[in-house]
């Protein structure tokens, strides 16, 4: 059983083409310029949704996405 | 005032003001024992406080913990607790970042220029305890020669020891920015010559190597030498700018604001705790004293301990001149700071709070250092302070 984890942006790559909210709405929020809606400090993601934030980090072409399991 | 400027800053096609960074001669503590011109020779240094004491890592952190030493580059992070995160750790790099990009801050010159074995001090009570062998001095091309003064310094402090207990300590220049004397930004320079803020693992580490980097501000040191004496290092190091003298002063934390802008004017604005920080009237400021709590109790902030006094007559040519200074200041590398702070200081020109407000909830915390998120609240302090009429006005609706 999964414990969950962190959304956690690597800045300097997301280029705001806001594959990730597309991926999963509702996860991953994008803003008006198409960058998520993930804090400096990453997102917490709950052990529910710890396949989809898999599943989230994996749509994003530039690799800017990252899912942190909790239990690392 | 015609004599009006901001350090660093192009005001309504007016040049940029000069840096604070000549010291006014007062010394409350750390430079308790300086004179004006010049620096602290290590005998007189050694004969006012005394001997180094040789402390572990859990001494000297608990002697940070007893006099609450908070990080004095702005952030205010517990001395106590970056020091015990090296507990057990193998420390590579002790790096003193006196790279003030604040251009509003000067007291880290002062500092190295006047009290430079105060300042080692600290670094080497940091080495003794990790048991690291290196020091990097990270300092930014700023005005003065303050590299060629710490390189006298060093060499001065080397002369009096035996060849095994000398300082290994090189001097590292970074470039002239704003956010290259943030923390991530100082050690990504270090090791990777590109001075950008990634955000720092905590503790950081260097880049492709196992070890772990200290790093603290230059007064950080200098107050952790002193606490490492059993001396209470409490003092309020400032640096004033604007419609004053530019200057760095350090007096008791008992003392208020009023004492040293006794031209302010209640209307008259100061920005609190440097470009990053909070707008306040004076009106607010003046009766308060100079110690971080009682500024934050005012609504202010006391950051680095920067603060420029603004007429109010030039307060809007001000607010739209540090906007576009901290938008312009942006590395550039994450969108939400790119895009978004420029937008913001569009916003700050029209004096549009509302717009303002709601563009720094979009902008957020995000991005790889906080320079947004502390751009965002700053411009909308700015306004809420400049443009008190509308502020009421929104909260009526």
């Amino acid at each position: 059983m999964s414990a969950g984890g962190m959304l956690e942006v690597d800045w300097h790559r997301c280029q705001g083409l806001a594959m990730c909210a597309a991926a999963l709405p509702g996860l991953v929020d994008a803003d008006r310029w198409g960058y998520p809606r993930i804090s400096r400090r990453g997102s917490a993601v709950s052990p529910e949704r710890t396949a989809d934030a898999r599943w989230a980090a994996r749509s994003c072409p530039l690799a800017a996405l990252r899912f942190v399991p909790a239990d690392q | 005032m015609n004599n009006w400027s901001l350090p660093g800053l192009e005001v309504g096609g007016a040049a940029a003001g000069p840096r604070p960074v000549a010291w006014d001669g007062h010394g409350h503590r750390l430079l308790s024992g300086a004179r004006l011109g010049g620096a602290v020779p290590p005998q007189a240094h050694l004969t006012q406080w005394g001997p180094l004491p040789g402390y572990s890592l859990e001494q000297l952190a608990l002697r940070a913990q007893h006099y609450a030493l908070l990080g004095a580059g702005g952030a205010a992070f517990p001395v106590h607790r970056k020091l015990r995160a090296m507990m057990n750790r193998r420390v590579g790099t002790v790096v003193i970042n006196g790279a003030e990009g604040e251009t509003c801050s000067g007291k880290d010159q002062v500092l190295l220029r006047h009290v430079p074995q105060l300042v080692l001090d600290g670094a080497e009570l940091v080495v003794r305890a990790t048991g690291c062998r290196r020091i990097v001095l990270r300092l930014s091309p700023g005005p003065g020669d303050t590299g060629r003064q710490m390189e006298h310094a060093i060499a001065a402090r080397n002369a009096t020891r035996s060849r095994g207990e000398r300082l290994n300590i090189s001097l590292s220049v970074g470039p002239d920015s704003f956010v290259a004397g943030e923390a991530s930004a100082v050690v990504n320079g270090l090791f990777t010559g590109n001075a950008v803020p990634t955000g720092l693992g905590v503790p950081p580490r260097q880049p492709r190597r196992r070890a772990y980097v200290y790093l603290s501000n230059v007064e950080t040191y200098a107050r952790l030498a002193v606490a490492a004496r059993g001396i209470d290092p409490g003092s309020a190091l400032i640096s004033l700018s604007g419609a004053t003298q530019p200057r760095v002063t350090e007096r008791a934390p008992t003392l208020r604001f009023a004492e040293l802008l006794p031209f302010a004017q209640p209307h008259d604005i100061v920005i609190t705790g440097g470009w990053h920080g909070a707008w306040l009237r004076a009106a607010r400021l003046l009766d308060t004293q100079l110690t971080p709590a009682a500024v934050a109790a005012h609504g202010g902030r006391w950051g680095a301990g920067a603060f420029v006094l603004v007429p109010s007559e030039q307060a809007v040519a001000a607010l739209i001149a540090v906007s576009q200074f901290l938008a312009q200041e942006s590395a550039g590398r994450c969108g939400p700071c790119r895009l978004g702070l420029p937008q913001l200081a569009g916003l700050a020109a029209r004096g549009d709070l509302e717009g303002a407000r709601a563009l720094a909830a979009e902008i957020g915390d995000r991005g790889a250092c906080g320079h947004p998120s502390a751009t965002s609240s700053a411009v909308v302090s700015a306004l809420e302070c400049v443009y008190p009429q509308r502020l009421q006005r929104s909260v009526a609706a």
